[in-house]
C-alpha cells in the first residue's frame, strides 16, 4: 500500500471497450520515481511502445499528480501528462495546474487512457465510479463552450477539455481545465482528438492525509512565513510573468520576423508592456491550487472577453509582437481564439512568423500556400487561427506543423525551421546562455525550457549567486561543484543545467511550481522535509537528486528508443548562422562548434556517451535503470 | 447560508480561487486536505462564489489562511 498523502491507485481505462481498472499504486513505484512526472515516466517508457503512430489507438495518454498534491503544502497543484507527441516524436510531456488535485481526492494519483472510443465520448470520474460517456453533443463545441455545458450538465466537476484543433489532431493543440490550466505544448489536445475523447470531468470527496500532521503543518506554516516575507511575491501577483517583460525585451528574447529581429523596444514597453497590463488589459488574478502566488490572470479589454492564461508573457509575445497584431486589446482576443480551438499560440506565432518571412522573401509563392496571401496583423491572425483549427486550405499544412511546412515549402529541408526536435523554442540563445535556453536543446519534450529553469534567465547572476543558488539550493554535491565552478568567474552553464534539471524533476514528481518565487523557497531540502512529513518517508537532499538523475534518464531513454541521438540535440541552424539584430546592434550567432562543446559538458555531467549523447549502461545500471539497458542492449543501441 | 450574514466577510472580487481557505478548514476539522468536506466551499467561476456552510463556526482559520485579502472576520 502506498505511503500516506497518495490516493494510493493509478486509474486504468480503455476507451474502445469501456473497461476501467484501479491498480493500487505499487510502493516500490512511488519509492523510486516519487509521483507526478516521474511515475508517468515509468508508466510512458513500460506501456507506449517504440516506433508507435501517436494517434493510433496504442497511445496512450497518462495524467499524474504527486503526493504534496492535494495538500495545504503552498504551491503544489502541478499535473503532469506524458504521451508519445504527435508534433515531436518523443515522449510528449506537460504540466497544468489544475486538474490533479481534484484527481486524487477522486482516489488516484494516475490516470491512464488507452484506446480510441467508437463514437466521440468524455470520461466521468466520480471518486469509485468512472464511466465512458456518450460526447456526440459536445463534439464539434469549442474549450470555452464544451466546459460550461459539462459544468452545467456536472455540477463541482473539473472539465478538462479539447477544441476543435483537438479534433482535428493540429499537432500543436492543447487540452485545457477549467478554462486556465493547460497540457499545453506538444499536441496532446490532437492524441485526444485521435482517441475521440472530448473531455475528462472529475470530483472526488475522498481526504488526503499525510503521515505527520504535526510536522507538515509546521513546514506549511514556516513556508508561508518565509514567502509572505518577499516583497517581489506582490508584483509577481499583480503582473504575473510580466515580471520579466522588460529585461526580456532589451536582450532580444523578444524576436519577430522569423527569429530576425527584436520587436521595437519603445513599442514593446509601451503597448504591451507591464503598465498597459495594469490599466487596460487585467480583469483578475487567479492562483492554481493551493497556491499563494497568484500569477495567473483574466484578461479583458474594453469591450473585449475575459478569458483566463497561465502565463501574461507567452501570449503578449506571440501574439502582441510575433503576429503584429496591433494593440493588447487585440492580442487578447486573438489569445481567447487560441483557447476556445485549442491552439498553441506559441507555435502558431512561430509558423506564422515563417510562413510570412519566406513569402516575403519569395522562398514561399502564392502556388505553394494555395493561393493564400500571407501576412503579419490581427484580421489576418484571427483568420489563420480559423483555417489552422479546421485544417482548411494553407490551415492543413500548417496544423501538421514543423511537419509541414518542411514538406510543402522547403522540399524536406529542415535548415530553415527553428526548432528543436520538431518543437520550436522560446528562447534564443544568442540573446543569453543560460540553463533555460541551453536546456531547450536537450530537454526530452524538444524545444522547451520548463525543467530546466533556474535563477539566471537574463543572465545578470554572478558568479557567487550562482555559488550559493547550485551548492545550497540545490545542494549540487562538492565533486560537482568543482567541475561547474573550473573557472571561478564563468561557471559552467550545461554543468548546472544537469542538475537544475534533476532538482525540477523533483519538483515536477512532488507537484510543486517551478515558478521562480515557488520554486526558490522549494530548495532540495525542503522538498525532503516536506516529503518525509507527508508520506512518511524519510529521505534527504541526496536521495531526491539521484531520484531526479534517475527519472531524467528514463525520460532519455525513451527518445532513445525512438531513435533521437546526438545531432537532435543541435541547436537550431538560424541561431547558429545568422545575427540577431537588437535595435539596431548584431547580437553574433552561437556556432555549431560552440554548441557543439557546451554538449560536450552537459553529457559529461550527466556520465553520457559524448559522441553519441546516451546514457551509458554503467549510469542506468547505477540509476536502477537496468531494465532499461537491457532494452537498448536488445535494440542495438 | 450567504457569505452577507455570515460572522465572516467574503470578497470574492479578491478570490483567486485557490482553496487554501477550503484545505484549512477540513484540515482543522477531519484532519485531510478535503474541499468537499470544508465549512467554507469555493466554486470557481468568472467571479468565485463563496459561501459556508451551516457547520462553520467563525473560528477565523479560513481568514488567517488567505493570502488574497478575500476573506475578513466581521
Amino acid at each position: 500500500m502506498a505511503a500516506s498523502s497518495y490516493a494510493g491507485r493509478i486509474l486504468y481505462v480503455d476507451l474502445a471497450s469501456g473497461d476501467v481498472q484501479k491498480e493500487p499504486l505499487a510502493p516500490e513505484l512511488a519509492r523510486d520515481y516519487l509521483g507526478g512526472a516521474g511515475i508517468n515516466a515509468r508508466l510512458a517508457y513500460d506501456l507506449i511502445k517504440p516506433g508507435l503512430d501517436a494517434f493510433s489507438p496504442e497511445n496512450v495518454l497518462i495524467i499524474g499528480a504527486g503526493p504534496l498534491v492535494g495538500t495545504l503544502a503552498p504551491a503544489t497543484p502541478k499535473t503532469d501528462a506524458a504521451t508519445k507527441s504527435p508534433l515531436t516524436g518523443t515522449l510528449g510531456l506537460s504540466t497544468s495546474g489544475h486538474f490533479g488535485s481534484m484527481l486524487k481526492y477522486a482516489g488516484y494519483d494516475h490516470l491512464v487512457i488507452r484506446g480510441r472510443a467508437p463514437r466521440p465520448a468524455y470520461l466521468k470520474i466520480e471518486d469509485g465510479r468512472v464511466e465512458v460517456c456518450d460526447a456526440s453533443h459536445l463534439w464539434g463545441k469549442d474549450i470555452f463552450e464544451t466546459t460550461d455545458a459539462l459544468n452545467k450538465e456536472h455540477p463541482g466537476f473539473w472539465v478538462s477539455c479539447i477544441g476543435p484543433a483537438g479534433e482535428n489532431r493540429v499537432r500543436f493543440s492543447f487540452i485545457l481545465t477549467e478554462k486556465q490550466s493547460t497540457w499545453g505544448r506538444g499536441g496532446f489536445g490532437a492524441v485526444m482528438g485521435s482517441k475521440n475523447l472530448k473531455a475528462i470531468v472529475v470530483r472526488g470527496s475522498r481526504g488526503i492525509e499525510v503521515a505527520d500532521p504535526k510536522r507538515f503543518e509546521d513546514d506549511c506554516d514556516a513556508w508561508m512565513g518565509r514567502f509572505s516575507g518577499v516583497k517581489s511575491n506582490k508584483v509577481w501577483s499583480q503582473i504575473g510573468t510580466m515580471i520579466g517583460w522588460e529585461g526580456y525585451a532589451r536582450l532580444g528574447y523578444l524576436s519577430y520576423k522569423n527569429w530576425k529581429v527584436a520587436y521595437p523596444l519603445e513599442r514593446t514597453i509601451q503597448e504591451f508592456g507591464a503598465q498597459a497590463l495594469r490599466e487596460r488589459i487585467k480583469k483578475g488574478t487567479i492562483s492554481c491550487p493551493s497556491c499563494p502566488l497568484g500569477c495567473k490572470a483574466y484578461l479583458g479589454g474594453a469591450d473585449g472577453p475575459a478569458v483566463a492564461t497561465s502565463c501574461v508573457l507567452g501570449f503578449t509575445w506571440q501574439l502582441g509582437l510575433r503576429c503584429d497584431v496591433g494593440s493588447y486589446e487585440n492580442a487578447v482576443k486573438a489569445f481567447e481564439l487560441c483557447n476556445r480551438y485549442g491552439v498553441d499560440h506559441m507555435t502558431f506565432g512561430n509558423l506564422m512568423g515563417h510562413l510570412n518571412d519566406h513569402f516575403q522573401q519569395g522562398t514561399i509563392t502564392l502556388e505553394d500556400t494555395l493561393g493564400y496571401v500571407p501576412e503579419l496583423g490581427f484580421e489576418a491572425t484571427m483568420d489563420l487561427l480559423h483555417k489552422v483549427a479546421y485544417r482548411e486550405g494553407i490551415g492543413d499544412v500548417l496544423a501538421d506543423a514543423w511537419y509541414g511546412v518542411v514538406d510543402r515549402f522547403h522540399k524536406g529541408s529542415w535548415e530553415e525551421a527553428v526548432q528543436i526536435k520538431k518543437l520550436d523554442p522560446p528562447f534564443d540563445i544568442r540573446a543569453v546562455l543560460s540553463t533555460e535556453t541551453f536546456g531547450q536543446l536537450v530537454e526530452p519534450r524538444g524545444g522547451h525550457m520548463n525543467q530546466s529553469i533556474s535563477i539566471n534567465i537574463l543572465g545578470d547572476r554572478t558568479p557567487e549567486q550562482l555559488r550559493r543558488y547550485c551548492g545550497g539550493h540545490i545542494g549540487i554535491p562538492d565533486q560537482a561543484m568543482e567541475r561547474v565552478f573550473a573557472q571561478p568567474d564563468k561557471p559552467s552553464v550545461p554543468r548546472i543545467t544537469r542538475w537544475v534539471q534533476d532538482y525540477n524533476a523533483i519538483l515536477f514528481s512532488l507537484g510543486v511550481c517551478q515558478r521562480a518565487p515557488i520554486s526558490f523557497q522549494y530548495n532540495t531540502q525542503v522538498c525532503s522535509d516536506f516529503y518525509s512529513a507527508a508520506t512518511g518517508l524519510e529521505t534527504s537532499p541526496q536521495e531526491l537528486l539521484h531520484i531526479g538523475e534517475r527519472i531524467w534518464n528514463l525520460q532519455k531513454a525513451f527518445n532513445v528508443r525512438e531513435g533521437f541521438r546526438r545531432q537532435d540535440d543541435m541547436a537550431p541552424a538560424r541561431w547558429m548562422k545568422d545575427p540577431l539584430v537588437v535595435e539596431g546592434r548584431e547580437v553574433p550567432a552561437v556556432p555549431e562548434q560552440a554548441i557543439g562543446r557546451l554538449l560536450d559538458e552537459y553529457y559529461d555531467e550527466r556520465d553520457w556517451d559524448l559522441e553519441t549523447g546516451l546514457p551509458t549502461r554503467e549510469k542506468l545500471v547505477e540509476l536502477g535503470l537496468g531494465d532499461v539497458a537491457e532494452d537498448l542492449k536488445r535494440m542495438g543501441i | 447560508m450567504d457569505a452577507g450574514q455570515h460572522p465572516i466577510l467574503a470578497y470574492p472580487e479578491k478570490c483567486t480561487g485557490c482553496m487554501r481557505c477550503q484545505l484549512r478548514c477540513s484540515w482543522t476539522y477531519v484532519s485531510a486536505f478535503n474541499p468537499s468536506e470544508s465549512y467554507i466551499q469555493v466554486e470557481l467561476g468568472d467571479l468565485n462564489r463563496i459561501s459556508f456552510t451551516e457547520l462553520c463556526n467563525a473560528c477565523g482559520f479560513c481568514v488567517d489562511e488567505c493570502p488574497f485579502g478575500a476573506l475578513e472576520l466581521a
